[in-house]
Order: C-alpha cells, then structure tokens, then sequence
C-alpha cells in the first residue's frame, strides 16, 4: 500500500505529462505549439497572484516575528490542560492555519520535544498532514478572480480545518 | 472578510512587537517577506507554465472531456450544476494532485480552476456556490498521504514512522465528509435568505 502511494507520488507528474503527449501525438495535434499556449496564460496567473502573495507573506511573517503566537499558546495552554490535550500540540494548531512550512519546522521541535511515537508526536504528524493552511489558500484562489466577497468559504474552511483537528487528537487515543 | 483579517493580524503584531521589544525583528520580517513572495513566484513561474502548457495540449486534443465523462457520477455531487467538461477536469485534477502530494501542481490546478469558475460567475464579485465549495474541499483533500510528516519522523529516530498512515487517512476523510457538509449547509441556508 505505501509502495503504491509512494510510487504515484513520485510518478504523478511523469506519468500525466507521457499520458498527455502520447495522446496528443495520436490525435496528431500541433502539441507543441498548444503546449507554449498554454505556458503563455500560466505566467500570467503567475504575476498575477504576485500582489496577493506579497499582502499574505508580510501577515504570516509579522505574525511569526513579533512573538505573538508565544502569547497566545501562554494563554490556551490553561485550556488544553484541562481538556487532557497534549500543550506541545498548540503552536502547530495555530502557525498551520497560516503557514504550511513554517508548521513544518515546528513539527521537528514537536517531535525533537517528546519523541516521534509519543501520543503528542503522533497527534503533530496527523495534524500537520490533515491541515491545510486555510488563510494563506483562501487569499491565493480567490486572489486570481474578482471575488470580493467570499461568502461560506472562510467559514467551511475553517470548520474543516477544525474538524481535522479534532479528529487527529481523538483518532491516536485509539490508533 | 480579507480586510479585516489582514489589518488584525498586522495590527495586533506590530502592537505586540512593540511592547515587547521585538520591533527590529518585525521590522526585518516585514521587508523579507516581500522579497521572499517574489522568489515564491519565480519558483512557482516555471511549473505554471509548464502544467498549463500541458493541460492545454490535452484540452485541446479532447483528452479532459473524456476524463471528465469518466469521473462525472463523482463530481456530480458535489458540483450538481456544472456542466462545462474544462473545469469539472479541473476540479478533478486538483484533487488527484492534491492526493499524490505534487505540491505546487495541485496549486496551479487550483488555481486554473477558481479562473474558470470565476469566468462562469461573470466575474462577479460574490463567490459563487461552486467556487466556495471548491475552495473548502480542496483544502480538504490536501495532504491524504502525509508524506513529509512521514520524513520528519524518520529523522527523528521514529520505531514505526508509517504508524500515522491510516491515521492520517481516516483524518483527511472525516474532513473532507465535514467539509462537504458544511458548504451544502450554507448554501441552503443562503438561498433560503
């Protein structure tokens, strides 16, 4: 089963591309003049998430830099005691929901702190895997239309990403 | 929604870093990281263009209309009222690249999608129904296989490091079942205003 995963993980993009090429020969289509057509309107979805970009990282990094989540992991560790939750767990609950690499790294503390095959270590990996960063995605897709207003996608975004939450504290008790 | 989040979040730390004395710090982040946004894009610059060159060849030549015939009874589901064979293949392989872990491909997927369904909305500037649900199930999908999560562990000296596999994949299920869920809810319920 991991063999499997691992295989189309690695084969994903080689596999789509020789399908596509393959296809396009038998059709005997201009591929090649389609294929710099194409890369033409992709560069310019790629300028143009530049500005949204810029507007997410400078929020993101002012977070991380001024020390402000310290703060707020002082004041929900309180909480999470009582609810018998691991207090490591609480810097990733928060830097996930903005920043995919940033977590990363705190995942290595995480684990570097009370080792990998702990109930909190466990918990870190399911939680950073079954998280998406939900501000950063939101500002990135809408960031390419003329949405301004987003109606429930913040709301079913974040109710998502607290389920996954939940439900990878709940799931290692057993698993 | 975005203006506010954006003005608390930089507000309250250059508060914080102010009282705390970590002004300099916030100061060097704040000139960084837009330099570090244009770099993210030069990365992102290359991949872009070559996924969109290559989905334009199997547009093209008739290769996503037949997948997206194929998967149609799934996506159905979810986006009961879209019918253009483009952006329901689209919607599909975000979600493929989201599963195998292709990382910035599953972006630009992502991206191609919220364009086409952007289109669909006549550049409106309300999102539209497909475009919420879209948004908040890809999240969903993201990482099925944690693959990273699983090389952090080893480094960290793990004894069974794939013992988050299964774990991992029933968390990602139950989010995506709760997610789905949870557009249909508000779009019901924002109708029924």
């Amino acid at each position: 089963m991991t063999q499997i995963f691992s295989f189309l993980s690695v084969g994903f993009i080689p596999i789509m591309s020789a399908v596509i090429i393959f296809h396009g020969l038998l059709k005997k289509a201009p591929i090649y003049d389609y294929f710099i057509e194409g890369a033409k309107t992709g560069l310019k979805t790629a300028v143009e998430i530049l500005p949204f970009l810029v507007g997410i990282f400078l929020a993101v990094n002012s977070l991380t830099a001024s020390g402000i989540l310290n703060l707020i992991d002082t004041l929900f560790a309180p909480l999470l005691d009582s609810l018998d939750i691991p207090v490591q767990l609480l810097p990733l609950m928060f830097l996930r929901a903005i920043s995919g690499s940033g977590s990363l790294i705190i995942l290595q503390d995480v684990l570097e702190n009370v080792g990998p095959d702990s109930y909190a270590g466990r918990v870190a990996c399911v939680m950073s895997g079954g998280c998406e960063t939900v501000i950063y995605v939101l500002a990135l897709y809408f960031g390419v239309t003329h949405v301004k207003k987003m109606r429930h996608a913040f709301k079913g975004g974040l109710i998502g990403y607290l389920t996954g939450i939940l439900i990878s504290i709940i799931i290692c008790k057993f698993m | 929604m975005m203006n506010y989040i954006w003005a608390i979040i930089l507000l309250s730390s250059i508060l914080y870093a102010f009282f705390t004395g970590n002004l300099a710090a916030l100061s060097d982040a704040l000139t960084e990281s837009s330099a570090s946004a244009v770099e993210f894009v030069f990365g992102l610059c290359g991949i872009m263009a070559m996924w969109s060159g290559l989905m334009e060849i199997a547009e093209r030549t008739g290769l996503i209309n037949s997948l997206s015939k194929l998967l149609l009874p799934f996506t159905k589901l979810l986006f009961p009222r879209q019918k253009d064979p483009e952006t329901l293949s689209s919607i599909i392989m975000s979600f493929m690249a989201n599963i195998f872990g292709a990382g910035n491909s599953s972006t630009v997927f992502a991206l191609r999608t919220m364009e086409k369904l952007d289109n669909e909305n006549h550049k409106s500037s309300v999102a539209s129904n497909d475009m919420c649900t879209f948004a908040v199930v890809n999240m969903a999908f993201a990482p099925i296989f944690p693959v990273m999560a699983i090389q952090i562990r080893t480094d960290a000296g793990s004894a069974d490091p794939y013992s988050i596999v299964v774990p991992s994949i029933i968390t990602a299920a139950v989010t995506i079942a709760v997610s789905i869920i949870a557009c249909k809810y508000f779009e019901r319920r924002s109708k029924e205003r």
